[in-house]
């Protein structure tokens, strides 16, 4: 049994508590969070070990994980001190504010031989796998030029109060969904070199940005737009979409389906000429809990697992996520180069 | 409970096949007068019962249907509360106490304010969960007001949360409050059927109303189609299929004759929004039943 904590018991924190609580070979044993409201129900329904000060937590309770999720501004101290008890690390993404302190938590993991993971739930879908073998397998040949994009609804009028719309919090559009596409983009193309054309563009925000667009670079030549907007009123949730050109085909993905155009059959009988679509029902299998999508039961699931295993290479280690803090820091710079 | 009823997934964007299928028929439904044609049709065909969630645009439905109480004599609604996508930006924005402010404010008239700041208010709520869910049903429910409710559903995101956080009373206190206050049984929509049924037996709920998807392909059937299958022949509850055909992997004629084949099965839920669509998912279940 792998006994674990929660830091951090908000929209995200509580979804990974439920998903684990189920799990098989998980107890949870405390749990802190800076609301009373929050420790107060917790003491009326559980037996968890309740704290307001996380340092507290990792100094009393005996675990064997933490779950961090809290504002992307406190992941730095969090993880660091976690990472010094010699904790098994789940931070919720982005991973940290700068580039300088993902460095030394990367580091401080590795040395430690922690397993560590972040929270980019998008590498878990199974459309968005099924993506990645075809690009991979070389389905569409080699891949030329993609646009990611992602577009929901989630400021739509200035706001005062909410960690989200404090730049300082690690508030801001960049942080809460273009570094889902930038992630995704690595995870599918690889690493990312060049930064270029970006524009940050404030809408309804009076600190933050609410929408990010740029122009990508990979290692391997391919490149591609990210497009990201989160003041935009006509998507009912958070919603993904990919379209991929080749030199043999394209691919247009999101969460729920994906188109694939081929030139020519692939030979294997799996795909014709034109076009081969594939929804969600085909693709996803059952999940021994599920709660607000199966991806986020197997991205859970997949680092208890690496925890058993002893395998510190989780398919999103803090070294993946600070690739996308760089990125982060790129497109920022890129802008404010061309705007100062 | 009624044996067909028509949901309202297709009215308000929401495709579990294809997200941009959903955004699709949400620029169908822009107009309210289209919702309520495909409402008529249904209630032409003999369909008298409606699932809907508790969307801002069904306060309109639910106007159109007091207005014509003779015409919509025989209609049975399954309201799903909450609906949660209208809660998750606020939650971000205000925080939990915020949220639950800003829907008490907005669903009651000043003198009701009145009464709950005096009842002990924000104070009151903290000390108490359950003072506040009742406060959100009673918000919620406001909509649906002089009409005939059958079952009101707990919605699938907040029954699997709680489901997870293993907290009974939620579950209990949810289905009383349902129970005495409006007369009817309390119901809830999972993604888990099995671990919940079992779940809701050790709370104490007999005979629990559950709603989870139920097709051959195991589409949104969680751990697996085998549990769901051994559930549905020994379990002690009303069963309640949706998803029947999986977001159209599964052809109609295949996916009705799977859930009639279980006797547990009380009433199939069903998303349509033309004419040639319902009459024959009807015809097709009465058929196989």
């Amino acid at each position: 049994m792998l006994k674990g904590g929660v830091i951090g018991f908000g929209r995200m924190g509580i979804t990974h508590y439920a998903i684990l609580n189920t799990h098989p070979d998980v107890q949870f044993v405390a749990v802190s969070d800076s609301s009373k409201f929050v420790l107060k129900n917790l003491n009326r329904y559980t037996s968890l070990k309740l704290f307001t000060d996380y340092q507290k937590m990792l100094g009393e309770a005996e675990m064997d994980f933490v779950i961090a999720a809290t504002p992307t501004a406190s992941h730095y101290e969090i993880v660091k001190a976690a990472a010094q008890k010699n904790l098994h690390i789940f931070v919720e993404k982005p991973f940290s504010m700068n580039v300088e302190d993902g460095t030394e938590l990367v580091k401080m993991a590795e040395d430690k031989s922690i397993v560590n993971q972040v929270g980019y739930f998008l590498r878990f879908n199974e459309v968005f796998r099924a993506v990645r073998k075809l690009v991979t397998d070389g389905l569409i040949g080699e891949v030329i030029h993609y646009k990611n994009e992602m577009y929901g609804r989630t400021v739509l009028r200035a706001s005062k109060s909410g960690w989200r719309s404090k730049t300082a919090m690690g508030g801001g559009c960049m942080l809460d969904f273009a570094s889902h596409c930038i992630d995704f983009s690595d995870y599918l193309f690889g690493p990312i070199e060049g930064v270029s054309g970006s524009v940050l563009k404030r809408i309804y925000s009076l600190d933050v940005e609410d929408a990010v667009f740029t122009t990508l670079k990979h290692r391997n030549g391919t490149t591609g737009n990210i497009m990201v907007n989160w003041s935009d009123e006509s998507y009912r949730r958070p919603f993904n979409r990919i379209e991929i050109f080749g030199t043999k085909g394209k691919i247009v993905a999101d969460r729920q389906e994906y188109r694939l155009y081929l030139r020519q059959p692939d030979g294997k009988d799996h795909f014709e000429k034109g076009w081969n679509i594939h929804y969600l029902p085909e693709l996803e299998k059952g999940v021994r809990f599920s709660l607000r999508g199966s991806e986020f039961t197997n991205q859970l699931d997949h680092f208890i697992e690496c925890i058993r295993q002893k395998n510190t290479q989780t398919a999103c280690t803090f070294a993946d996520a600070l690739r996308t803090d760089c990125v982060v820091e790129n497109i920022k710079n890129d802008f404010a180069a061309r705007n100062t | 409970m009624d044996r067909i009823i028509l949901g309202d997934n297709q009215f308000f964007g929401i495709s579990h096949m294809s997200e941009e299928k959903g955004m699709e028929q949400a620029r169908k439904f822009q107009d309210i007068n289209a919702i309520i044609d495909v409402l008529d049709t249904a209630y032409g065909c003999g369909i008298h019962a409606f699932t809907f969630s508790t969307h801002d645009r069904v306060q309109q439905i639910c106007d159109h249907f007091r207005a014509f109480p003779e015409k919509y004599a025989d209609l049975q609604l399954y309201p799903v509360l909450p609906y949660a996508h209208k809660y998750a930006n606020l939650v971000n924005e205000k925080g939990i106490i915020g949220t639950i402010m800003d829907v008490v404010v907005s669903n009651n008239t000043a003198s009701q304010i009145a009464g709950i700041i005096a009842r002990g208010g924000a104070a009151m709520l903290t000390q108490n969960p359950t003072e506040i869910m009742k406060l959100l049903i009673d918000a919620e429910m406001k909509m649906f007001r002089g009409l005939n409710v059958k079952v009101v559903f707990l919605q699938n995101i907040v029954t699997d949360l709680f489901l997870g956080l293993g907290w009974k009373d939620v579950f209990r206190d949810f289905a009383t409050y349902i129970e005495h206050k409006y007369q009817v049984r309390a119901g809830f929509i999972t993604l888990n059927m099995p671990r919940l049924v079992d779940f809701l037996l050790k709370c104490g709920i007999e005979e629990p109303v559950v709603c989870s998807a139920i097709n051959k392909v195991g589409f949104q059937m969680n751990p697996d189609i085998a549990s769901y299958e051994e559930t549905l022949r020994n379990g002690h509850f009303q069963a309640m299929a949706m998803s029947i055909m999986a977001a159209g992997a599964v052809p109609p004629k295949e996916a009705i004759e799977y859930v009639a084949s279980f006797k547990n099965i009380k009433s199939i839920i069903f998303g349509a929004s033309t004419r040639t669509h319902i009459e024959q998912t009807k015809k097709l279940i009465e058929q196989l039943s």
